[in-house]
């Protein structure tokens, strides 16, 4: 198909320049409900995103206008010819700034390693590795598992030829707890880019002796002020929204006054910030563009030290495109755990969606489970709310010395964020 | 009747062409298939649309968010019903799928599979059309229309850092194919939006709108006021600060009703939360849950708007469910297969993100009835509080009726006149019941906004729109 789209492209004259990505998945899906087996899926697709390009002169000035189209089962010649001079036409009224597309050289590909069990082998032992972990009283109410496999393709008119085979299994677990009083459940959704079945399991223990916490909790009392420790994809949220808007697209737009070497911990009494962009594996080795991703330190020592981002908006701005990424490293601090967590303390250990806004600088959210801390001993307690000032925050943040890898975000396990209301 | 602006085709107002093509060999499988399976059913999608965006520095015209086009193929083995997903169905491949349905349907696992019947359908052909109304622009004269606007829009303030507008127009095509059943439905829908940036020293902040029709002629006429009241709202949200955490009175307008519907019973009464023993409403069927001035509905059927199709991805034909009446919950709303698995019957609710995924029970057009108060009585009778507007975002908690709605922001209410003092963002939460029986008012006016997407838990994205009255009531914001 690849071959056939590349040959119309090339019959249409108007067209400059053309950029194809070819995404093939294949997905086994297994879902369970009251630990047994509903449903099985497969998904086995093969989708194009075909980008036009037609440069062209209004009033002595240079624009590259682009348009794209999907193409997502075989077309006839006359089909594809149409697409491709429909998007043309629109090119033609796209006045962007122009720039160049990546270039190219030796057609190259990269693979993670293959799982070694086949997909539903492995779903059936992933699947048993959480439902017995369950007991009695506490158990997985629904389970869904995706094993995918993705092969990315991307070729363009200068030459680029890369691809790249990922692997990758989801489990979203809805752990319950069933008892005289009211049942309970949390929500938990786990990414795993290798198979350790002991990390599987531990987190399928942790589940269910977190949602037997939320069957004892109780609404918090007389707290209206405490440290909160954040933990996990929640630490990962939050310090992904710390930095998104210093992509190059981001500040072309204006998105952000922020310059390089400002200062994003202004007055810093506690851990100084290092978060990176970095590729989720070896195998993922370039963006959408064909841009051949290398990992950037965009907070460093507190300052803001680079912007990152893709093909177009680096030209716009003069950089050097580090490619569109999607994992982030933070550097751990020195404080561990133990000695993060020895004053009165909220940990939050689910939240309904952690909720941050960085032009107001509010950060907060509901609070489904947390374990408070009152100086002497632990309890859970739930119905709450916290909320806080990002900019606080940053002043006097605590990065733990444990570190954590899940879904995107590789860092401190642990983050503590002072003073926050609760209500 | 559709006019075209040729030049740049957007919409083709018609049924696809290339799935009639595949009527009959997607017969063919079905009857190969059932010789072997107590049910099948191939549902074909082919979705079609542009979302053009402009703003300061840039133009871009890319597929639409739901483009998609191909083919789910559902089996019965007597014990696991199992699906597959492709995006080809040919004579060279038919082999190939039938074999690989073969694989997927032996998969034997360790773990037991659930009790289940074979899905009865009643027979069923039926076409299904609903065309956009109005004038079919051509994609340059949109994008001439939105650069005009953004222009504009850029020279009323200095504080405007950029101003962005879009329109996505879709075309959605599915066929519905089983032993029983055989139906076709097409349909339009546009979602204009506006976006609007705006910079004082070095506070910023931004405001947006969205809303949706099936008529890309009026959705731009109207975009235009969109863009000039998203602009006058971030230029005010300068002077915004962060609430102050209590608990408050509030007037909420129609898209925080909607977000409350939708967070608080609208997740709540998806029937595949039944089955999973994932809802706490299952137990409180035919009680009181909310305040008496309460009734609620969703459906496909219920209210025209972005999630308005005639039948769901099940094959199952659009309902006007009733969910709550006069404060009782009366019903929930549910997919083929987990009304099987319930007894009940299914109310049209079974969607897909897309045919790579599986059916859930999903909400659709869901909103709050329209009551008999007005809203200035309504601001009139708040001592301390807000008026809330504008949906950020929200999440839901079926089984412990924990709920947080985000709204971008709210209108300070004292001794029942406007303040001018704005907050944003204002963060609602607390416990379901709580929220919906202390209701108080519920205004005449009513709107549903058909722009919103909503997930399950954090995945399986599908379009909805919801929304209602203003409603009186008290919440926490923290």
């Amino acid at each position: 198909m690849i071959k056939q789209i590349i040959k119309s492209l090339k019959e249409n004259l108007e067209v400059t320049d053309w950029l194809i990505s070819e995404t093939t998945i294949e997905s086994s899906q297994a879902f369970y409900v009251l630990q047994r087996l509903e449903t099985t899926r497969v998904s086995n697709t093969c989708e194009y995103l075909v980008t036009v390009y037609h440069k062209f002169t209004d009033n002595l000035v240079e624009y590259l206008g682009s348009s794209s189209f999907a193409v997502s089962h075989k077309l006839r010649k006359n089909e594809l010819a149409e697409k491709i001079s429909e998007a043309v036409f629109a090119s033609k009224f796209i006045k962007n700034k122009t720039y160049n597309l990546v270039k190219g050289g030796k057609r190259k590909s990269w693979k993670e390693k293959e799982y070694e069990d086949a997909p539903f082998v492995l779903l059936d032992k992933i699947a048993n590795v959480f439902t017995s972990e369950a007991n009695e009283h506490a158990k997985f109410n629904a389970l869904e598992l995706f094993c995918n496999k993705t092969i990315t393709h991307v070729v363009n008119s200068q030459g680029v030829d890369l691809s790249k085979t990922l692997y990758q299994v989801n489990v979203e677990a809805i752990p319950s707890f069933d008892g005289p009083r009211q049942k309970v459940e949390l929500y938990k959704y786990f990414t795993y880019k290798t198979i350790d079945f002991e990390a599987i399991k531990s987190d399928a223990v942790t589940a269910l002796k977190e949602v037997t916490a939320r069957y004892s909790a109780e609404k918090i009392k007389g707290v209206t002020n405490i440290d909160v420790v954040l933990k996990d994809l929640d630490v990962a949220e939050f310090f992904k929204t710390l930095i998104e808007d210093y992509s190059y697209v981001s500040v072309y737009k204006q998105n952000t006054d922020k310059k390089i070497f400002d200062d994003i911990q202004k007055d810093a009494e506690g851990d100084l910030l290092k978060i990176a962009y970095v590729p989720s594996s070896k195998a993922d080795a370039f963006d959408k563009d064909g841009v051949i991703l290398k990992p950037v330190d965009v907070i460093a020592n507190g300052i803001l030290a680079s912007y990152y981002g893709g093909n177009q908006y680096a030209q716009y701005l003069k950089m050097e495109p580090t490619g569109i990424m999607d994992t982030i490293e933070v550097e751990k601090g020195a404080t561990t755990l133990v000695r993060m967590c020895h004053k009165p303390h909220l940990e939050i250990i689910a939240l309904s969606g952690i909720q941050i806004d960085m032009y107001s600088g509010y950060i907060g959210g509901e609070v489904r489970l947390a374990l408070y801390y009152d100086g002497r001993d632990y309890m859970p307690v739930s119905g709450l709310s916290f909320s806080g000032n990002i900019d606080k925050c940053l002043k006097n943040i605590i990065l733990s010395k444990e570190k954590t890898q899940v879904a995107n975000y590789q860092g401190p396990k642990y983050v503590k964020l002072p003073g926050m209301d609760i209500l | 009747m559709v006019k075209y602006l040729y030049g740049g085709k957007t919409m083709t107002g018609k049924f696809s062409k290339y799935l009639k093509g595949k009527k009959p060999i997607i017969k063919k499988l079905i009857d190969l298939l059932g010789e072997k399976y107590s049910y099948v059913s191939v549902l074909a999608t082919d979705v079609s649309g542009v979302n053009i965006v402009v703003d300061k520095t840039s133009t871009n015209v890319v597929p639409s968010g739901i483009t998609e086009s191909g083919f789910v193929v559902k089996v019965f083995n007597d014990a696991v019903y199992s699906e597959y997903s492709t995006n080809e169905i040919e004579e060279k491949n038919l082999p190939e799928i039938l074999e690989n349905i073969q694989r997927l349907t032996s998969v034997k696992g360790s773990i037991p599979s659930v009790k289940v019947k074979v899905l009865n359908e009643e027979p069923l052909t039926k076409t299904f059309v609903r065309r956009n109304k109005g004038m079919v622009y051509s994609t340059d004269k949109i994008i001439e229309i939105l650069k005009g606007y953004v222009e504009e829009t850029l020279k009323t303030s200095p504080l405007i850092v950029n101003a962005r507008c879009s329109i996505e127009n879709t075309e959605i095509s599915k066929m519905f194919m089983s032993k029983a059943k055989d139906l076709e439905q097409y349909y339009t829908w546009s979602n204009p939006r506006a976006f609007v940036l705006t910079r004082k020293d070095s506070n910023t902040r931004y405001a947006y709108d969205g809303f949706g029709m099936n008529s890309i002629e009026k959705g731009l006429g109207e975009l235009k006021d969109s863009l000039a009241a998203t602009a006058k709202l971030g230029l005010e949200l300068l002077d915004s600060v962060t609430p102050t955490p209590g608990i408050y009175d509030i007037v909420t307008d129609p898209s925080i009703t909607g977000l409350i519907a939708h967070e608080a019973f609208g997740h709540g009464v998806e029937m595949d939360m039944f089955v999973r023993d994932r809802a706490q409403a299952k137990e409180f069927m035919n009680l009181r849950v909310a305040s008496p001035l309460v009734n609620m509905h969703d459906g496909a059927d219920a209210a025209f708007s972005v999630a308005s199709y005639f039948f769901d991805d099940d094959g199952v034909l659009a309902h006007d469910t009733k969910i709550i009446d006069k404060g009782i919950l009366v019903s929930g709303i549910s997919d083929a297969l987990s009304a099987l698995q319930l007894g009940t019957e299914p109310t049209g609710n079974g969607r897909r993100e897309s045919y790579k995924r599986k059916a859930y029970t999903r909400m659709t057009n869901t909103f709050f009835e329209a009551g008999t108060s007005k809203v200035e009585d309504m601001i009139k009778s708040i001592e301390n509080g807000y008026f809330i507007s504008t949906t950020n975002n929200g999440m839901e908690d079926p089984k412990n009726w924990g709920i947080q709605c985000a709204a971008h922001y709210g209108r300070e209410i004292k001794n029942g006149e406007f303040t001018g003092k704005i907050v944003s963002p204002v963060v609602m939460s607390g416990y379901v019941i709580d929220l919906l029986n202390s209701i108080s008012a519920v205004s005449k006016d009513f709107k549903v906004v058909g722009s919103g997407s909503c997930g399950k838990g954090y995945k399986e994205w599908v379009r909805v729109s919801d929304g209602g009255p203003c409603l009186k009531a008290k919440v926490k914001i923290g």
